[in-house]
């Protein structure tokens, strides 16, 4: 792409890491919708590669402020953000020091929070943008795991429901998911106070673990127009994985899908 | 002074208040406690006789001395003590001067919050960094420094006071929905974690209370976000009401008594919603 000349595809800032696939498979199926996807590094995702740009965290709203435009001026226009930046410092209320306990949460609550600042700014001067989070089910079922990772999501859920209110009288769509039950989830979210990773695929109720895919498609979906009236809303996107109760009764008695 | 009287018969039954036994009065300390829903918490906790620890951030004691003067018109007993809950070293003072008195804490109230009110997109860096430190962190600070003394007394009773606001969007105030959201979490996280200790956690989500007009930078809940305004609206506001109201510091307090009794042994990681039906409507 020339520098300087507006992107005819719509420009999608990424907000997020490549360490669980997750992204990857984000920026691989705005991609295929027409998206022109920056902000990451999609390693993973082959020609796409050299519209990559990358910024730092953004924990200060200079850095956010900054990527926007840089954006802007490389690509001429943007037109989406997706948040779907964990990052995870284990540790509870016990064991946890002040600095680790409050980096952690900065580190997911304020960037999230920067980052709608400085496209929300954006997209109302255009009267047009789509925003989506990606939060962990931790935003509302605690794992043990990390005290500032679920007290961060449950943050970046409310953020969503305040900007869709503030935004949306500007034309501009808001949504979270809650994503969950991975495969390997057991190992990032394993805790001692905490029997919900304990054999965690039976408690789905398809024993079929959440895919990187399946939480593109739904990210795919609310960028889309197939979604216009769907505005403020926090979709769970996890198998079914927090219905479960009694164990007995969710063991399936068909073959497993590991996913 | 009231207050400063009261600490003086504190400290000179010091000796005493070491050998406390189990019949003794239970302690709590209530964070943001000199105006507001703080003070009606510690009000309803002296009412069932328990020691009452007054917290205040810096500039603030006038408040915390009426709550003061409050308390022993009822006949109970309180301690000011001044401590901004937002640093972990003034909030791990605090506790340290609790136990030198009282020798106990047996309840906790995080109670102290700000809410600048801005908007979404008015919020100032600092004032993000504020809301989170006092709303967010100050529970946590307060948490962590008495979980060793609740540890040591065999248990004890945590509570926080969230808002309908960690469920619902403020539409006024975007950074005290998030902090509020957070709060909820370190209810049902600490809950899981404490358990074992026989520590509950708990919390409290308060619809719209009346309590006065809202000033900007004080350490104490503020619900209502253009407080002239809405009143104007009047009959409006009031239908909103399934009880005919908005509520009152005690009918706070009197929740978060009950959630602190002994009695209410069972009940952890809850979070209680008290709106006057408010968010029927």
């Amino acid at each position: 792409m020339d520098l300087g000349s507006t992107s005819k595809r719509p420009v999608l800032w990424l907000v997020g890491s490549d360490e669980d696939g997750l992204s990857a498979a984000i920026f691989q199926r705005a991609t295929d919708q027409g998206w022109l996807v920056v902000g990451t590094q999609p390693t993973e995702v082959g020609e796409q590669k050299s519209d990559a740009l990358h910024f730092d965290q953004v924990l200060e709203p200079q850095s956010a402020e900054r990527a926007v435009s840089t954006i802007v001026e490389r690509y001429g226009r943007l037109d989406g953000l997706v948040h779907c930046h964990w990052t995870m410092v284990r540790g509870g209320l016990i064991d946890s020091s002040p600095e680790g306990l409050h980096d952690g949460f900065m580190a997911n609550a304020k960037e999230a929070f920067l980052c709608t600042q400085a496209v929300g700014r954006y997209f109302i001067q255009h009267h047009h943008g789509s925003i989506v989070y990606v939060v962990s089910i931790h935003d509302e079922k605690p794992s043990g795991a990390s005290l500032s990772f679920s007290m961060a999501e449950s943050a970046i859920a409310m953020l969503a429901k305040e900007a869709a209110l503030t935004l949306g009288r500007h034309q501009v769509r808001v949504n979270a998911i809650e994503w969950g039950a991975q495969a390997g989830d057991d190992r990032r979210f394993f805790s001692a106070v905490s029997a919900l990773y304990d054999d965690y695929q039976s408690k789905v109720p398809s024993r079929r673990l959440g895919r990187p895919a399946d939480l593109a498609d739904v990210v795919g979906f609310l960028l889309s127009a197939e979604s216009a009236h769907i505005h403020g809303a926090t979709i769970r996107v996890d198998g079914g994985f927090l219905l479960h109760y009694a164990d007995e009764k969710m063991r399936p008695v068909g073959p497993v899908d590991v996913g | 002074m009231w207050a400063k009287a009261s600490i003086v018969a504190i400290v000179e039954g010091g000796n005493e208040m070491a050998e406390r036994t189990s019949e003794q009065p239970k302690v709590a300390l209530v964070t943001g406690a000199g105006s507001g829903i703080g003070r009606g918490v510690a009000l309803a906790l002296a009412a069932k006789g328990v020691r009452v620890v007054i917290n205040y951030p810096p500039g603030e004691e006038a408040g915390a001395e009426e709550t003061g003067r409050q308390v022993g018109q009822m006949g109970g007993e309180s301690l000011l003590v001044e401590a901004d809950v937002s640093k972990p070293n003034a909030v791990n003072s605090m506790v340290s001067q609790v136990l030198g008195q009282w020798g106990a804490i047996n309840i906790l109230v995080n109670n102290a919050a700000v809410q600048p009110n801005q908007g979404l997109l008015e919020y100032r860096n600092e004032e993000f960094d504020w809301v989170i430190a006092v709303n967010v962190f100050g529970a946590v600070w307060c948490s962590q420094a008495v979980l060793e003394p609740m540890k040591r007394q065999g248990g004890g009773r945590i509570i926080h006071i969230v808002s309908v606001h960690a469920k619902r969007p403020t539409d006024f105030d975007p950074v005290y929905a998030m902090s509020k959201a957070a709060l909820k979490m370190l209810t049902r996280e600490s809950a899981l974690e404490l358990g074992k200790y026989q520590i509950t956690v708990n919390a409290v989500a308060p619809g719209a209370v009346a309590i006065g007009q809202p000033k900007y930078g004080h350490l104490r809940p503020v619900v209502i976000p253009s407080y002239e305004p809405r009143r104007k609206l009047g009959p409006r506001r009031v239908n909103r009401m399934v009880l005919g109201r908005v509520g009152t510091p005690e009918d706070v307090g009197l929740v978060v008594a009950g959630l602190a009794d002994d009695a209410n042994a069972w009940m952890t990681g809850s979070v209680i919603r008290l709106d006057g039906g408010s968010m029927l409507g």
